[in-house]
């Protein structure tokens, strides 16, 4: 067949790719996890969709796109493949070929039913990863196939282009999804209005394109124009040589590469000793627009390489999880030494031991942050696994789910993310048995067909929240009341809140589930999920409403080790409570005192603190000397107080597990060796306002 | 699609298109552009209402404004920067005049447009 238009060409191209799509596809249905196959059917699509763009098929295109956003956030992650996916693909291809050869037949109401099934897809990811909303990066960002390179490419269209019926700017705009961009338009060929034959293109274009797609895929852009255009490819920075230098080559320089300007005129006005661009221009070589555009292109690659080479210089190595952890013990050796040190030189009080103790105090906590830095990675890996076990145990149930994320950049502590998959799994595959229906009862209930896991991760203070959250039957109040009343958890009748009901399903033993199944419900239950969120200090709470579903919270501390602590005296005891949960002290005066009707409620400014004694807690005997110290902290949005003898100050503390002792004391989540040697027991606040607001509430009843 | 509305607002005047301003309509747009450029006059565009941009509009404009210039005429931009020519700016590259090295002053019609846009 000879072809003449280009057109013929796309038409070629758009239905050899649709059968290699079709292909993929089926493929993917078997091994839904091969990147490389989502990443090929992806391409695709863009060049389908890129290519239309420019010969002028805007609803191939604009329909294109929507398949394509689809595959787009299953390469990142952010869907998993399932067989409405792959059905839908499947129609879109059958629906794009029409559209290619016989635009006339094309079911316009099958397409504006495949749009909205994409669109359906699409709104779940966004409205329940309200972060995830960051522009999609462009197509090479992600297929990393060569090293990254800067190119300078040129391009003359033929004056008689537009006749062709090629459009400029979806090539440009391809152009650009290939990497990092800089399109410059050249007009100075441009006439007056008299004199210009609008359907003729007098533009020419120099683009700065760094990317690591390659010099072939930068030639697919300009496949279907080359035959009209010039087009010239340089590479002008081969990107991958350490500590090339910022600086870039002269403006003269870049002219006479592209041939504007030749040695013998650059030398002329070297000697004028004037600013070059400017002279080039006064003494008519070259047009303002060259010497723009070689200027735009020195500034590029100047930022490119500066910026380059910052992340060079802070490029990755690997490291072993073991070194890592004995630096963080070593890191934690030096903290309870360099306490020791500054103990000695305050007793000692000698200037220049002071000093010298100060400045180890500040290294020692530069160095331990650094170091816990370096334990922070992003929940991502975690996240994604999840995916494939909602997509098993869904199957294996029957029944159809979803899991969508958010905030999977969110970074924790590596030994708190291993520690939490557990829990995790747990809670999900519970949303999966219990929480979700099957699509039948879904429908009867007025739900969508397809039920909904939503698990998100987002930082709160010195803390991280992580929520699993599903749309399935809510928690039944009465039969948790029921099975607390059966377990001697609650006492029969007794009043007790919604929060705290729910709470129960986190108690031993627990479990309202009338059958066990394969998948959860075998005697692990949520009582060892909260054991082990607490077990990282960490707390778990449960919150359901109907017609909201459920969702279960779990807060979790940003490291494991070090913190920094308010050091804290009662009696002959010390105790720690981290200084993120601090907000302020106060003397325990009778003025804080005002409203209280026996000491457990101070007056703050006008609000009602509830607070607990901690001599009356760890049942000190003797009375303190003077007045007592309150300090006011804060969780979930709640002050309480802690009322203590004094309170020491500020310390670096490496958190040690609990002896066996102190295992039952649920005020006490830890302890640490301080720098005297002596033992600081680390209060858990969490459990104190807890404790504190139940006393509040009781007085309040009574 | 294309409509080119002309009238006249305190002896000026002003024309305003709406529609696809693409090569398809290039003729058309550049025919009613030059019944005004001999007449040193100031041309008001409102292009609110324009819904396509191609290359071949982009040069039309850029045509018309140094061609005004050089005749001392104006072109004033009576509307903000519509979506689409936005868009074809930064695309096809047109946009770095904004950040132009050269003092076009008036001759820099995206400028103008820039201007008209910040001004309400």
């Amino acid at each position: 067949m000879e072809i003449s238009d280009p057109r013929d060409y796309y038409i070629e191209e758009a239905s050899e790719l649709l059968s290699e799509i079709e292909a993929r596809i089926v493929d993917l249905e078997k091994s839904p996890e091969d990147y490389e196959l989502l990443n090929t059917v992806f391409r695709a699509l863009h060049t389908i969709k890129g290519s239309g763009s420019m010969f002028g098929y805007d609803e191939i295109a604009s329909f294109t796109h929507e398949v394509e956003t689809v595959f787009d956030y299953l390469r990142d992650g952010k869907l998993l493949i399932n067989k409405k996916i792959i059905d839908s693909t499947l129609m879109a291809c059958d629906h794009i070929s029409v559209l290619l050869k016989n635009p006339q037949n094309a079911d316009k109401e099958l397409q504006e039913k495949l749009v909205a099934s994409f669109r359906e897809l699409m709104s779940k990811v966004q409205e329940y990863a309200p972060h995830t909303a960051e522009p999609t990066p462009p197509l090479a960002e992600k297929t990393q196939e060569e090293p990254r390179k800067t190119y300078r490419i040129e391009f003359k269209p033929g004056r008689e282009i537009f006749l062709r019926g090629i459009k400029i700017l979806p090539l440009l705009n391809e152009l650009s999804d290939l990497g990092e961009a800089l399109i410059i338009a050249n007009s100075d060929e441009l006439p007056n209005l008299e004199d210009l034959n609008p359907e003729h293109c007098y533009t020419t274009w120099t683009a700065i394109l760094t990317t690591s797609s390659g010099i072939n895929a930068i030639k697919d852009v300009f496949i279907f124009v080359e035959d009209y255009s010039r087009i010239k490819i340089d590479v002008i920075d081969e990107g991958d040589v350490l500590g090339t230098e910022d600086d870039y080559k002269k403006i003269g320089e870049i002219l006479s590469e592209r041939g504007y300007m030749n040695v013998e005129e650059i030398n002329k006005i070297i000697s004028k000793k004037k600013l070059f661009g400017e002279m080039a221009v006064e003494q008519g070589i070259v047009t303002p627009d060259k010497v723009e555009s070689a200027l735009a292109e020195q500034k590029y690659v100047r930022e490119m390489r500066k910026r380059r080479n910052e992340v060079q210089t802070g490029s990755t190595i690997r490291v072993k999880n073991e070194k890592l952890d004995y630096l963080v013990d070593l890191v934690g050796e030096l903290v309870t030494l360099q306490a020791r040190l500054s103990g000695y030189a305050n007793k000692d009080g000698e200037a220049e031991l002071l000093n010298i103790s100060e400045t180890l105090e500040g290294l020692t906590s530069e160095l331990r942050e650094t170091t816990m830095s370096i334990r922070m990675v992003p929940l991502t890996e975690t996240f994604r696994s999840f995916f494939r076990l909602v997509r098993d145990l869904s199957h294996e149930l029957g029944k159809n789910v979803e899991l969508v994320t958010y905030g999977a950049e969110t970074e924790l502590d590596k030994n708190v993310i291993d520690m939490l998959k557990d829990p995790l799994v747990h809670i999900i595959r519970n949303s999966v048995d219990h929480g979700i229906e099957h699509s039948k009862d879904r429908a009867a209930l007025g739900k969508p067909e397809k039920g909904t896991i939503t698990q998100g991760a987002a930082y709160s203070g010195a803390n991280v929240l992580i929520e699993i959250s599903d749309d399935g039957r809510v928690l039944d109040p009465e039969k948790i009341r029921k099975k607390g009343e059966e377990k001697g958890l609650i006492k029969s009748g007794s009043e007790i809140g919604e929060h705290e009901l729910f709470n129960l399903i986190f108690e031993p033993g627990f479990s309202t589930s009338e059958k066990a199944t394969g998948i959860s419900g075998r005697g692990v239950g949520m009582d060892v999920v909260r054991k082990n969120i607490e077990r990282l200090r960490g707390t778990v709470e449960v919150a359901s409403e109907k017609n909201r579903g459920t969702t279960i919270t779990i807060r979790l501390p940003l490291t494991l080790s070090i913190i920094d602590g308010l050091l804290l005296e009662v009696g002959d005891g010390k105790y720690i409570v981290n200084l993120s949960d601090v907000v302020e002290c106060f003397e325990l005066t009778g003025d804080l005192l005002g409203i209280s009707d026996n000491n457990s409620i101070a007056n703050i400014r006008g609000e009602a603190v509830p607070f607990i004694n901690l001599r009356t807690l760890f049942s000190q005997q003797d009375a303190s000397e003077g007045n007592m110290q309150l300090v006011v902290v804060n969780t979930e949005d709640q002050k309480t107080g802690i009322a203590v003898d004094r309170v020491l100050g500020q310390t670096q503390i490496v958190i040690k597990p609990l002896s066996i002792a102190f295992r039952n004391v649920e005020e006490v989540s830890g302890s640490t060796i301080l720098g005297d040697g002596s033992i600081a027991l680390i209060l858990d606040v969490n459990k104190i306002t807890q404790k504190a607001r139940e006393e509040k509430t009781s007085r309040i009843a009574k | 699609m294309l409509e080119i509305e002309q009238k006249k607002d305190n002896g000026k005047i002003v024309l305003k298109l709406k529609g696809e301003a693409s090569i398809e309509n290039a003729e058309k747009i550049h025919k009613s552009f030059l019944q005004f450029i001999n007449n040193n006059e100031t041309l008001l565009l409102d292009l609110d209402e324009v819904e396509k941009v191609d290359i071949s509009f982009l040069q039309i404009l850029a045509a018309l404004c140094k061609t005004l210039n050089e005749k001392k005429g104006e072109i004033l931009f009576l509307t903000s920067l519509p979506k689409p020519l936005e868009e074809a700016l930064i695309i096809s590259g047109y946009f770095r005049y904004k950040h132009c090295i050269f003092d076009h002053g008036k001759s820099c019609w995206i400028n103008e447009m820039i201007r008209s846009t910040e001004g309400g």
